[in-house]
C-alpha cells in the first residue's frame, strides 16, 4: 500500500445562518458537513460524490483550508494544517491545488493566460522573472495540449474546454501531490468532457498526482476512481473500492442514486425503484440516521440511533442498520444463480 | 397514415450580431406522431434549443428570425398564423416546459396563483374550480402537502419541487405536445428519475406527443422513441433510438456514444475522445461541418455539404459515407 497522503479526521464546517419570521430574526446552524473521514493515498484517486448540497464542495474547500473548519483534523503527510503557522502552511500549499467547475469564472478575465497558469510560481516565489515564468508558461500549456502561443492571449479568446485545460496547467504548476478537481467536467460539453478526463489521466501516468475527485455524475466517477465516497446530507455514508462499491452497494442511498441514472443503451430501460422526495434541509437534519426520510428500508430503529460508518467487508464500509442483510442478500441471490 | 401531429420542413433560423449572421438552424426537417417521445441531442450551439423555440415562434425579433421553412401543427401551418391565434396554440395546445424553472416563475405570485392563472387563461373555469383543479394537478404531479403548497411563493420551495410546479402548469391544459427543453438537466439524479417518471405517466394519461430536448443521452436511451441528433445548426442523423445507440451510422454520432463513460463497464484507461471543437455558426466552411474533427473524412468532405440519405429505413444520415 503507497503512503498516507492525505487524512481527514472528523472534519465539520458549520454556517450560521439567519432567517426572517415576521418580525423575529432566527438563528440557525446550517451543518453542510458534519463529521467525515477521509484518507487519499499517494498517487491514488478518491471519489467524492452525491447530489447538490451534500456538502462534497465544502468538503474540499475546508480540506484546502480555503474554508476554515469548524471541527476536526487535515493531515496531509502527516501534518495537522490547522497546527502549521501561515509559513509552513504556504509552503505545503504548493503541494495542494484545486480546478473548479466553472471554467468561464474560475479565470481573470483581465489576466494573460500566462501570467493566470504561472499565478502559483509567482504566489510561492519560486520562479521570480516574469520572463522565466512565461517560459514555463509556455511549457505547462503543452503538457495539457494547448499551443505556448497562447500564454500571450486572453480567457475571453478561449472555449469551455480549452479555459478548462488553462485551469488544469494552472493546478498543475507547482507540481503539487494532491489535487481537488471540483466537478471538473460538468460544466463542458459531451464530446469534450472525455478529452479532459483523459488529459487527467494521462497527467496522473506521468506525474503520478493523487486526485480528490469531487463530482455528481457517477459514471465519471467509476471511470476515473480507485475509490469512491458517498455523500449525504453531509457525512460520508459508505465507503470503498470502486468496483464492490459498484457492484455491490451497502448502502441503499447509493442503490437508488445508482438505480436513478439513465443509462444510454435502450435495453437497459427499467422499472426503477424511485427515490421519494427531495434532499432534507441540512438546517433540520432528521433524527438517527439522515437518509431514513427517504429511506425504502427504514425501521422503527432507523429514526433512533445514528449508523456509524463500519466496515462490512476489510475495506468497504456503510453508515446502514442493515447493511449486513442488504449484503448476505445478495450473496443468496448469486448463488441462487 | 394519418397526418403527423407536428411536421417541420427545412427550418431555418437566422441570428443577426456583431459578429455576422449566425445561421443556428439550417434547414431541419422531422415529424411526431401522437402518443411519440422524440429527443433532440446535441451540444451547446448545435442548434437544438432554437429549433425549440422557432416552433412556438418564441425567438426574439431582433436580432433573431426564422427565414425559411414549414411548421405544421395537426397539418395547419402555424408559421404564418397571427399572433392571437398563435397564442392560443402556445396555450392550449402546445406547452413548454424550461431548463430553469425558477426564472419561469413569477417571483411575487403564490405557486397556487400562478396555476390558477394559467388554467383560467385557457379555459372559461370560475375561480374555485380553477383553485380545485389546480390542487388536483398538485397531487397528480405527487407535491407534498399540495393545500399548504399551492400558498406559497417559489422561492420557498425546493427546485425539484419548482419543477413539478412547472409541469402542473404545462399539464393544466392537456396539451397534445409537451416541448420540455432541458427540463431535468438542473436536477439532481434521484430527482431527475422522478420528473422523468412524471412526464411518462402523463403522455400515456393523455397520448400527447413530447419532444425532448437534451444533451444527456442516457436521458434520451430511457424516454424517447426516435432520436435527432444535430450539429451546427442540422440533423446530421435521425432514427428510432435502437437505430441511434445500437447502429449509429454518423461519425459524429457514433463517436459522441464512445466517449461515454459507462457505468456497468469495467474501469478502461481511456476513454474516446473526439478531437477539437464545433465550428463557428458566423463562418461556417462550406463542407461537412463536422470534416476537421471525423476520423472518416474523404476528399469530397470539405467540398460541399452532403444531403441527406436513408440507408436503412427510418434512419436518415447527412454524411457522405452513406452516399450524401
Amino acid at each position: 500500500m503507497p503512503d498516507i497522503l492525505l487524512q481527514v479526521e472528523g472534519l465539520k464546517k458549520y454556517f450560521a445562518v439567519t432567517r426572517k419570521q415576521g418580525l423575529r430574526t432566527i438563528r440557525e446552524t446550517v451543518r453542510a458537513v458534519d463529521g467525515i473521514d477521509l484518507i487519499v493515498h499517494t498517487g491514488e484517486t478518491v471519489g467524492l460524490v452525491g447530489e447538490s448540497g451534500c456538502g462534497k464542495s465544502t468538503a474540499g474547500r475546508a480540506i484546502l483550508r480555503l474554508l476554515k473548519p469548524t471541527a476536526g483534523r487535515v493531515l496531509f503527510e502527516g501534518k495537522d494544517l490547522a497546527a502549521l503557522r501561515e509559513r509552513e502552511l504556504r509552503s505545503l500549499r504548493r503541494d495542494m491545488s484545486i480546478v473548479f467547475q466553472d471554467p468561464m469564472s474560475a479565470l481573470d478575465p483581465r489576466m494573460m493566460i500566462g501570467d493566470i497558469v504561472t499565478e502559483p510560481l509567482r504566489a510561492h516565489g519560486l520562479v521570480t522573472s516574469r520572463r522565466g515564468r512565461l517560459e514555463r508558461a509556455g511549457q505547462l500549456l503543452e503538457q495539457v495540449g494547448l499551443r505556448p502561443e497562447f500564454a500571450a492571449r486572453y480567457p475571453h479568446e478561449f472555449s469551455g474546454g480549452q479555459r478548462q485545460r488553462i485551469g488544469i496547467a494552472r493546478a498543475i504548476a507547482t507540481d503539487p501531490k494532491l489535487i481537488i478537481l471540483d466537478e471538473p467536467i460538468s460544466a463542458l460539453d459531451i464530446s469534450i468532457r472525455a478529452q479532459i478526463l483523459n488529459l487527467l489521466a494521462d497527467l496522473q501516468d506521468q506525474r503520478g498526482f493523487a486526485y480528490l475527485f469531487i463530482a455528481h455524475d457517477l459514471s465519471v466517477v467509476r471511470h476515473l476512481c480507485d475509490r469512491v465516497a458517498v455523500m449525504y446530507l453531509g457525512v460520508i455514508v459508505e465507503e470503498g473500492p470502486s468496483d464492490p462499491l459498484f457492484a455491490n452497494p451497502l448502502h441503499p442511498y447509493t442503490r437508488a442514486l445508482l438505480a436513478s441514472v439513465p443509462v444510454p443503451d435502450p435495453s437497459l430501460r427499467r422499472v426503477r425503484a424511485l427515490l421519494e422526495g427531495d434532499v432534507p434541509s441540512p438546517v433540520a437534519i432528521p433524527s438517527g440516521c439522515r437518509f431514513r426520510t427517504r429511506c425504502p428500508l427504514a425501521q422503527e430503529i432507523c429514526a433512533r440511533e445514528i449508523p456509524p460508518l463500519r466496515p462490512i467487508h476489510p475495506d468497504h464500509a456503510s453508515a446502514c442498520h442493515f447493511a449486513e442483510t442488504l449484503d448476505s442478500e445478495r450473496l443468496a441471490a448469486e448463488t441462487a444463480k | 397514415m394519418s397526418v403527423p401531429l407536428l411536421e417541420v420542413d427545412n427550418l431555418q433560423t437566422e441570428f443577426h450580431t456583431s459578429g455576422g449572421v449566425v445561421r443556428a438552424v439550417r434547414g431541419v426537417s422531422f415529424h411526431i406522431n401522437r402518443g411519440e417521445t422524440v429527443g433532440i441531442v446535441g451540444e451547446s450551439g448545435s442548434g437544438k434549443s432554437v429549433t425549440s423555440l422557432s416552433l412556438m415562434r418564441l425567438i426574439p425579433n431582433p436580432p433573431g428570425r426564422i427565414t425559411g421553412g414549414s411548421v405544421k401543427l395537426d397539418g395547419q401551418e402555424i408559421l404564418s398564423l397571427p399572433p392571437r391565434q398563435m397564442r392560443d396554440v402556445r396555450g392550449n395546445r402546445v406547452s413548454m416546459i424550461f431548463q430553469d424553472p425558477f426564472s419561469s416563475l413569477n417571483p411575487t405570485m403564490t405557486l397556487g396563483e400562478q396555476v390558477v392563472e394559467a388554467i383560467r387563461a385557457h379555459s372559461s373555469v370560475s375561480k374555485p374550480e380553477a383553485r380545485e383543479r389546480a390542487l388536483e394537478l398538485f397531487r397528480a404531479v405527487r407535491i407534498p402537502s399540495p393545500e399548504i403548497r399551492l400558498k406559497q411563493y417559489p422561492h420557498q420551495i425546493s427546485g425539484g419541487q419548482r419543477q413539478r410546479v412547472m409541469i402542473a402548469i404545462a399539464f393544466s391544459t392537456n396539451p397534445e405536445l409537451l416541448i420540455a427543453d432541458e427540463p431535468t438537466t438542473a436536477l439532481d439524479v434521484t430527482v431527475q428519475a422522478q420528473i422523468m417518471s412524471l412526464m411518462a405517466d402523463f403522455q400515456k394519461r393523455t397520448n400527447a406527443a413530447i419532444l425532448l430536448i437534451t444533451h444527456d443521452l442516457g436521458v434520451v436511451a430511457e424516454m424517447c422513441d426516435r432520436v435527432l441528433v444535430m450539429y451546427a445548426g442540422r440533423i446530421v442523423e435521425q432514427g428510432s433510438v435502437e437505430q441511434i445507440f445500437r447502429a449509429p451510422k454518423h461519425p459524429y454520432t457514433v463517436g459522441l456514444l464512445e466517449s461515454l463513460p459507462q457505468l456497468n463497464a469495467d474501469r478502461q484507461a481511456r476513454l474516446f475522445s473526439i478531437p477539437g471543437q464545433p465550428p463557428d455558426l458566423a463562418h461556417l466552411p462550406p463542407g461537412c461541418p463536422f470534416v476537421d474533427r471525423c476520423p472518416r473524412a474523404m476528399d469530397i468532405c470539405p467540398t460541399r455539404e452532403p444531403e441527406p440519405t436513408e440507408p436503412v429505413s427510418g434512419q436518415v444520415v447527412r454524411c457522405y459515407l452513406y452516399g450524401g
